[in-house]
């Protein structure tokens, strides 16, 4: 692994301040995205690994309510020092987003295509069909039918069909990065399972990198190369994906493999995290 | 052999479907179709299938959230299926639920002791105010919870904590069977296996009967003492988790079971 990573976080720090008190979010985040590989952010709810990923195009609330320092790389810019209006050219174009939630990150009151071709009209205003890129996305996401999804509502799909539009949405403009937050969560275990590998095959035929934010680690064993783990806002274990899960060093690791129930093998109890990590 | 707690006897349930045209009768839609199944007193029934295949509705159906349209559920013998709504009254203290969505199940305007003393008012009438307190504080420490979350409002809860405070709600009324909807696929993992331990707690505890209800197949088997897998409104195969596990008959049974992620 002698290139050079695609996108490099270092020293990320993110504070946020209400009520005249100082909440840090995220503290010191390291980490390295190669293009192609597949990053996963592990930790349980608080942990800071959705806020680390909305820094990255800053999407979080301006100075003074939010403070961010520290650097984010993406091939020699430093995405921190961009004023708004230059971000905004990185936002879905180069790194996209998928949220936990397709049912609320859709709009009600426009149809698939709509939602589809805005995307699609402002970050690649050289395409003049737009209707066949529209399409044409919906087909990479193996939706069947799309001329008949282009022109539904949100409110008329599953909740598996609408995190595939939210993804066709995302993959529209071609992006270099796909920060997916949770995608699975929210669905079906069946479902789940079309959605990782649909992502994992995108991932494969694109060379897009992806950053997997999740809380279970068993869609890491399957997907992801690359690992970290944080806990309160910090880094506490990092590496490859298989490293990772077969020696786990840090207890908090350890627990939050240890807590998934698995198949056949049936216990009295469930493991649980240990209460006095340090 | 003695009558199970629960028995669901061809059951189905109906939706009213949409009618296309103003004039045009609408055509029913078949949630449930034909169910049958037992529930032994103490024991845990999972229930597994997709969104869409009627689990849900089946456990509703148990009680009355959702119509019986067809067939029988005899809780102890009795057919409460077909009951009034009046008549059905006595039951609903003996059959609670859990809902999916720690987020929307609770009143936001409510404080815990709001939340928990409700039912108990409905159900026990003659309690005094603070009777009901004393008992709200038992129902915390019932599901290791602190007594001064008492006054707290759900917003100042994790989704885990919030989860307690419905199984708490469900628990007021000192039920027998308990319908557990998605009890933990809104939870994140660490938390899901604390939500289950405490289940299986007061399960000796209280010799408590549960209704199952997840897509989550790894979970589903590791709680529950039989297995109804459902698909498209029909269970396609029942047995017990290792007859499951083992030897899954239907093809859908083991898409579900390829769908579990595995840690290599």
């Amino acid at each position: 692994m002698s290139a050079t990573p695609l996108l490099k976080v270092e020293d990320l720090t993110i504070t946020f301040h209400a009520h005249e008190k100082a909440t840090v979010a995220a503290s010191g985040v390291s980490y390295e995205l190669n293009s192609g590989e597949v990053l996963a952010v592990v930790g349980e709810s608080g942990s800071g690994k959705s806020v680390s990923a909305l820094a990255l195009t800053q999407l979080l609330p301006s100075a003074p309510t939010c403070v961010v320092s520290g650097k984010i790389n993406l091939e020699g810019i430093n995405l921190l020092s961009l004023s708004e209006k230059e971000i905004s050219r990185y936002r879905g174009k180069v790194i996209a987003y998928i949220f936990q939630d397709p049912g609320t990150s859709l709009n009600p009151v426009y149809s698939v295509e709509f939602q589809i071709a805005e995307a699609i009209k402002i970050h690649r205003p050289e395409i003049s069909d737009v209707h066949a890129a529209v399409i044409q996305s919906l087909n990479e996401v193996r939706i069947h039918e799309p001329e008949k999804v282009a022109q539904q509502y949100p409110h008329e799909l599953s909740g598996g069909m609408q995190q595939r539009v939210m993804i066709a949405m995302a993959l529209a403009c071609n992006p270099r990065i796909l920060v997916a937050d949770e995608p699975t969560t929210a669905l079906d275990v069946t479902i789940q399972k079309e959605i990782i590998d649909l992502l994992a095959h995108l991932c494969r035929e694109r060379g897009m990198s992806i950053l997997l934010i999740t809380h279970n680690f068993g869609i890491v064993a399957n997907f992801a190369n690359q690992v970290i783990v944080m806990r309160h806002g910090k880094v506490v274990e990092a590496g490859t994906a298989q490293h990772v899960l077969e020696n786990p060093t840090h207890p908090y690791t350890r627990g939050l493999i240890a807590c998934i129930p698995r198949l056949g093998q049936k216990r009295h109890r469930l493991t649980t995290l240990p209460t006095d990590l340090s | 052999m003695s009558t199970p707690l629960l028995e669901v006897r061809n059951l189905s349930v109906d939706y009213p479907g949409r009618a296309h045209w103003f004039f045009q009768k609408s055509i029913p839609k078949r949630a449930v179709d034909n169910v049958s199944f037992t529930i032994p007193k103490g024991k845990t029934v999972g229930l597994v299938g997709e969104s869409g295949s009627g689990k849900s509705t089946t456990g509703k159906s148990i009680i009355r959230l959702a119509p019986c349209t067809e067939g029988q559920i005899l809780y102890e013998g009795v057919d409460i299926g077909n009951k009034s709504n009046r008549d059905f009254l006595p039951w609903r203290k003996k059959i609670q639920m859990i809902f999916q969505d720690p987020y929307n199940s609770l009143d936001p305007r409510s404080d815990v002791l709001g939340i928990l003393s409700e039912p108990l008012e409905i159900h026990f009438p003659d309690l005094s105010k603070a009777d009901r307190e004393a008992r709200c504080i038992d129902l915390l420490k019932k599901v290791k919870l602190p007594s001064e979350y008492l006054y707290r409002y759900p917003h100042e809860f994790s989704g885990g904590q919030r989860q307690r405070i419905g199984i708490a709600r469900a628990l007021a009324v000192e039920p027998s069977l308990i319908i557990c909807d998605e009890p933990v696929s809104a939870l994140d993992v660490s938390v899901q296996a604390e939500v289950v331990n405490l289940l299986q707690d007061l399960q000796e505890q209280l010799q408590l009967t549960y209704l199952f209800i997840a897509h989550d197949l790894a979970v589903v088997e590791h709680i529950s003492d039989h297995i109804l897998v459902m698909s498209q409104g029909k269970i396609v195969e029942a047995g017990t988790p290792a007859q499951i596990l083992q030897n899954p008959k239907e093809e859908y049974t083991k898409t579900l079971l390829a769908a579990v992620p595995k840690l290599s």
